[in-house]
């Protein structure tokens, strides 16, 4: 069972429980919940393995392999058709879950952004997910687990994931990205526990670049007219949006090799719209993910501009920024600083919820002006 | 890999094992033909999660090897190449297979063997059956089978072995047909499962290819297979509970009619043709005529009529013209008996014997 966490940094809590699980015989379902970027839909392939494996989890069989690599017909991976998971679909894993599994140990259903069940589907769901078949097991991922149905919550195991440790993050670039240890430091200080952003970070270009387009927002906010902090919106919100065409041609290429394989011509039609679906969600991921950046980078920066203010250099996160946090730190600040980072923390809050991101974005630098003015 | 085979021979294979290609699978190699050259034979090989086929493919192995192919595009080029000596040839470290026939040169994607699902293989101790028999009695069961999955039990077909008797039912709870065969068997005393009805008519398709005699059936708990020509095909059962259809055909009839078979169930096709829109068809019984008429809005009507030997009072009876028809001509006598109770009871259909049962649910007539 060694082999099979070995890809997921810095979860010993959530990787030991699921060790033990695979031990001891699994619960028939579990709510894989915590911040994104830390390895969920990873371990949820891997738990899934250990589960279909005939080895009980070898990390190295065909089984195994075929799980991780999700080209195993056993294991199922259910993810949001448009915005919800509907109770189609739902109706369709009823129906089947009933099926011995054809080939592996178990059958596994793994739901990706669990919280989008919309309510029929959730409704439908709720029989199956308490009392599924003996061979059956569901593994539910979130970030958002506040907004799914108590109803459906309570009938899974818990398995909840934290934020990365910065010295497992580190330790993780430098390992497996060769990434020297001084920037890993850096970067890991700087992604606060998100171990993908911190991957990216330290792998692209462009991700780099906008952190330093919003780190560069966020000195120039304060000193802002009003018309240049529209200006600073429109930047920000760019930034949040600009790596959404990104995952375009990737998932392009992955459907022509599809429609390559397809039979007839409904099943192209089905290819097509389920990968218009993954260009959506992995869109929304990004989305989501460029806001959390958005609040991480900006609360980072006063939150450093109040550690400067204090005197504590020591503990700043953007230490690549130190001279110019320097330069632009008023002396006595700190309360209006920490004023700016609850600000942020305020939008934070409001943006986990479905409200309007520009309205919320602008909200908090009417906030943060108004604490520094 | 390499090997040599002929165009005839791929096209028949593949033409077998394709109809266990996944149509709508998220994972592509499920929608490829796995291709397994091995020093003793060629096996290709295909599965649905539902039904795999796995068939062997007459050629030379030049050297041994395993990949998939997509399934499709496979088909297509077998079905396009000249007659003759087809090469398929896969050069150690690259992805594609090559395939080569007079002067014609394919180069095609294909995927590892390794990610090819594992066919289940049941094991234990199988028995044989006829095969001209028991392809008779699929034929003839299982359309009536119902192809709404949100009844698993419905979509199949109950079979009941013993040593001298195959049984089987089907319905779709508009219709059931049952027929009780005599077919001589080896199964050790009696055995009974639900198989899919597609399963079966596959099987069907496959088998009447074939110069086999009989059908090998290796049944387990949650499996059967059946094996004919040296063609695989394993199937998953249905479990369940199959709707206890004794209780479904009345052990008496207050009438019965016999037509000739031909001149009924052209008649009732030929009718049927304006019973559209879920319009039923009327079937009239009186005085010594059969009269089979149907109308619907906006296209119009047509009416039949037959002499036949009846007496008793005037009788009108819809059905849905499909059902009628399939129950009519899944009697292959001369001569058809229609049994009836009353306009709202079922109707049954059947030849002179009761080894093969028709019942079919009517239509209400508003007037």
């Amino acid at each position: 069972m060694r082999g099979l966490f070995t890809d997921i940094t810095g979860q010993e809590m959530a990787v030991g429980l699921l060790t033990r699980a695979l031990e001891q015989g699994a619960s028939h379902a579990y709510l894989f919940s915590g911040p994104p970027g830390v390895g969920k839909t990873e371990a949820a392939l891997a738990f899934a393995a250990g589960l279909a494996c005939p080895e009980g989890g070898c990390g190295v069989c065909a089984t195994c392999r075929r799980v991780k690599e999700g080209l195993h017909p056993d294991i199922e991976i259910v993810a949001p058709e448009g915005n919800f998971i509907r109770k189609e679909e739902i109706t369709e894993i009823n129906l089947h879950a009933v099926y011995r599994p054809y080939e592996a140990k178990a059958k596994v259903y793994i739901f990706l952004e669990a919280d989008s069940f919309n309510i029929e589907a959730a409704n439908a769901f709720l029989k199956t997910l308490e009392e599924p078949p003996g061979h059956v097991h569901f593994i539910l991922v979130t970030d958002r687990p506040e907004r799914l149905l108590p109803t459906i919550a309570s009938r899974c195991q818990l398995v909840t994931f934290s934020p990365v440790a910065a010295r497992a993050i580190a330790a993780d670039l430098s390992g497996r990205l060769g990434v020297k240890e001084r920037e890993a430091e850096l970067i890991a200080r700087v992604a606060g526990g998100n171990l993908s952003y911190a991957r990216e970070l330290a792998t692209s270009d462009t991700v780099r670049r906008q952190r330093d387009v919003l780190l560069d927002l966020a000195r120039d906010l304060p000193r802002a007219g009003l018309l240049d902090t529209e200006v600073a919106l429109d930047d920000a919100m760019a930034s949040v949006e600009s790596r959404e065409a990104e995952v375009v041609p990737e998932i392009k290429a992955e459907l022509k090799r599809a429609l390559e394989w397809a039979g007839d011509a409904r099943t192209k039609k089905w290819l097509e719209k389920r990968s218009e679906d993954k260009i959506k969600r992995q869109q929304r991921r990004l989305r989501t993910q460029g806001l959390q950046t958005l609040t991480h980078v900006f609360a980072g920066w006063y939150r450093d501009l109040a550690l400067v203010s204090a005197g504590a250099e020591d503990a700043v996160l953007n230490r690549d920024r130190l001279s110019e946090l320097q330069t632009v730190v008023r002396p006595g600040g700190l309360r209006a600083y920490t004023d700016a980072v609850e600000a942020v923390q305020k939008a934070e809050e409001r943006l986990r919820y479905n409200v309007d991101a520009r309205l919320a974005v602008g909200d908090m630098f009417r906030s943060i002006k108004e604490a520094l003015a | 890999m390499k090997l040599v085979t002929s165009k005839q021979a791929l096209v028949e294979c593949l033409g077998i094992v394709n109809k266990a290609v996944s149509s709508r699978s998220s994972i592509q190699v499920l929608s490829g033909v796995l291709i397994d050259a091995r020093p003793d034979g060629i096996v290709m090989s295909a599965t649905d999660m539902e039904i795999s086929i796995k068939a062997p493919l007459a050629g030379r192995v030049d050297q041994p090897g395993s990949l998939v192919v997509p399934a499709r595009i496979a088909s297509e080029i077998a079905r396009s190449l000249p007659t003759g000596e087809v090469t398929l040839e896969q050069r150690a470290g690259e992805t594609q297979v090559e395939i080569r026939a007079g002067e014609s040169l394919f180069d095609l994607h294909s995927l590892p063997a390794v990610d090819f699902p594992q066919l289940p293989a049941p094991v234990g101790d199988g028995f044989t059956v006829g095969k001209a028999a028991f392809l008779e009695t699929v034929d003839r069961v299982a359309p009536s089978a119902s192809r709404d999955e949100t009844r698993p039990v419905l979509t199949g077909v109950l079979i009941h072995f013993n040593k001298t008797d195959v049984r089987m039912v089907a319905t779709d709870s508009y219709r059931l047909s049952v027929k009780q065969t005599p077919i001589e068997s080896s199964v050790e005393n009696t055995l009974q499962a639900i198989v899919p009805a597609r399963t079966l008519l596959e099987l069907s398709r496959i088998a009447s290819g074939v110069a086999d005699d009989t059908i090998t059936i290796v049944p387990t708990e949650n499996q059967m297979l059946f094996q004919v020509g040296g063609i695989y095909l394993i199937s998953r059962l249905i479990d369940g509970q199959f709707p206890n259809y004794r209780q479904l055909i009345p052990e008496t009839f207050d009438y019965e009619v016999a037509v000739d078979h031909d001149e009924v169930l052209e008649a009732v096709r030929r009718v049927g043709l304006l019973a559209q829109k879920n319009a039923p068809l009327r079937l009239r019984f009186a005085d010594n005529t059969l009269a089979v008429s149907a109308e619907s809005q906006d296209v119009g009507k047509a009416h039949e009529a037959m002499p036949i030997q009846y007496s008793g009072d005037a009788l009108e009876i819809g059905f849905n013209p499909e059902f009628l028809e399939a129950g009519i001509a899944a009697v292959k006598e001369p001569t058809v008996y229609l049994r009836f109770i009353s306009p709202l009871r079922p109707g049954l259909v059947k030849g002179a014997s009761d080894d093969f049962l028709y019942l079919v649910m009517p239509i209400r007539l508003s007037d």
